[in-house]
């Protein structure tokens, strides 16, 4: 029998399920920043918020309003680079993310989401 | 799938078990797998099952025999109905009447007719999914030939006035067509006094199997279509093709049970319908999309604010629900059912729902009700900020 796929695969159902990084920053830090990003067409909501001590990113949080893809590369975004310099953030790519949750192309704009939030959250950081 | 809660009974309802093993049967050697056109004992014995089953579905219906014809299923009826309509009458004129709430199978069909020249009016609904009926009259022309309109819609349940439908177009010498797939089995249909001349149905909307389902055709002076598919003469040469016995049976004996179980199923759905409707209503920003009496109780559309529609099936698993109606399920779009009604994108795109039948149980609603409430709660305080409503 042919197989059909299910629309999310196991680590996207795993994310959205118990997306432990999401709400707002527990802790004071030395330097804290957020931003948000939308997408009119789905109505998509992204806001990210970063607390920073010595260059790092100590705490990653997120909100979202959108499809579980959206939400759980948010996730994923805060588990793979909270802990890590600050400066990394600025290499994250959509489509980073997009292969291991295996998210469909047709979401890529949705998913560029997280790429305009970093880049607002990262714009007055560098300006400091 | 023994975890899994199946409330998407207006996508498709499971064969009863009696009906599938009649149909195994008539399948194999031994069984009536002849030809029913035929000149042999093995034709006739086909024969009399495709007859037999005619008789069945026409007596759940209140119809006579011979004005029923068979089809793959209520789109091909829908099509067949529409189109050899209009094509019968174009040389009487060419406008035509719907809604925009109709099943794609009917606002396709029309589309495509526009494209070779007929004129298609669109009445929206009133908020409530209703047609107002001075809509319609404003809507008749002299020229005016068919009108179609669905019984029960297949998103939000709103049983449209029928009767008085057909009886403006019938003063008219109008086609009154109707699409009565989540109605016939379901809620009860007496064509003996409807003004109806064309109906549409599907055998999988009441327990029988996907493939099958029929055409009511009145038989009445100017109630004639032209057909849309040729290569013999059966079905009254409307509808070519050997039938397909196993199938025909199916729907006949799915239509006899639905006929002597219709009240005790509506009662079943009616009381769950409201166990699911009091366990999630206090829930701020939670609405029915449709009637909250007067519709048909199989369904239930919700919308909840603040929350999108596809993290909320998958935070609803596993109750299995549909977002928008089955067929646009995979597009992504909000449904234009809802946004026709009077819904923002965003609130039509939130819409769940959900589809009583006959196997639900107490125990099913319950989970759905616990997986709706945490799914919303949860959502909801997910999201950013300004989009929290609770």
């Amino acid at each position: 029998m042919v197989a059909v796929a299910d629309p999310y695969n196991a680590l996207t159902k795993m994310l959205f399920a118990d997306p432990t990084h999401a709400g707002e920053l527990q802790n004071d830090h030395a330097r804290s920043a957020s931003a948000d990003a939308s997408e009119s067409a789905a109505g998509a909501k992204i806001a990210l918020a970063a607390g920073i001590n010595d260059g790092k990113l100590q705490e990653f949080r997120f909100r979202v309003f959108g499809c579980p893809h959206l939400i759980a590369a948010a996730e994923w975004l805060c588990k793979e680079y909270e802990g890590r310099p600050l400066a990394n953030l600025a290499d994250f790519r959509a489509a980073d993310c997009m292969g291991p949750l295996a998210i469909p192309v047709e979401k890529t704009g949705r998913i560029l989401l997280l790429e305009d939030a970093i880049r607002l959250l990262l714009e007055p950081l560098a300006a400091d | 799938m023994e975890n899994l809660v199946y409330l998407d009974y207006a996508a498709t309802t499971p064969v009863e078990p009696a009906v599938a093993q009649a149909m195994a049967a008539a399948l194999l050697p031994g069984g009536a797998f002849g030809n029913p056109s035929s000149n042999h004992p093995f034709g006739r014995d086909a024969l009399a099952i495709v007859e037999s089953a005619r008789a069945q579905l026409a007596g759940l219906l209140g119809a006579a025999p011979r004005d029923l014809i068979w089809t793959s299923g209520a789109t091909e009826s829908d099509n067949m109905a529409i189109t050899g309509g209009a094509r019968h009458r174009r040389h009487l004129g060419k406008h035509l009447i719907s809604m925009p709430v109709e099943h794609k199978a009917v606002t396709d069909t029309f589309a495509a007719l526009e494209k070779e020249g007929f004129e298609v009016s669109w009445l929206r609904p009133e908020r409530d999914g209703l047609l107002d009926l001075q809509k319609l009259d404003d809507a008749f022309r002299e020229d005016t030939q068919l009108v179609s309109i669905m019984l029960v819609n297949n998103e939000t349940g709103v049983i449209q006035d029928i009767e008085e439908i057909g009886r403006r177009c019938r003063d008219r010498d109008i086609l009154f067509h109707v699409d009565a797939a989540q109605a016939v089995g379901k809620v009860p249909i007496d064509l003996s006094t409807l003004p109806v001349d064309l109906m549409s149905l599907t055998a999988h909307k009441f327990y029988g199997p996907k493939g099958v389902g029929a055409l009511y055709i009145a038989d009445r002076p100017g109630c004639q279509i032209d057909p849309i598919l040729f290569g013999g003469g059966h079905e009254r040469r409307l509808r070519p093709g050997t039938s397909a016995v196993h199938q025909l049976l199916g729907i006949g004996l799915a239509a006899e049970i639905a006929a002597g179980r219709m009240a005790d199923d509506l009662q079943h759905i009616h009381g769950l319908r409201k166990r699911l409707w009091d366990g999630v209503s206090d829930l701020p920003g939670i609405s029915i999309n449709g009637p909250h009496a007067g519709g048909f109780p199989g369904i239930l559309n919700l919308s909840a604010e603040g929350v999108d529609g596809e993290s909320l099936m998958l935070a609803l698993q596993p109750v299995c629900v549909a977002s928008g109606s089955a067929c646009n399920a995979k597009s992504g779009e909000s449904s234009y059912v809802l946004r026709a009604l009077g819904l923002d994108d965003h609130l039509a795109q939130s819409a769940i729902r959900f589809s009583i039948g006959r196997h639900s149980t107490q125990d099913e609603i319950d989970i759905a009700i616990e997986r709706f409430r945490k799914a919303v709660t949860t959502l909801r305080a997910l999201a950013p900020t300004e989009k929290k409503t609770a």
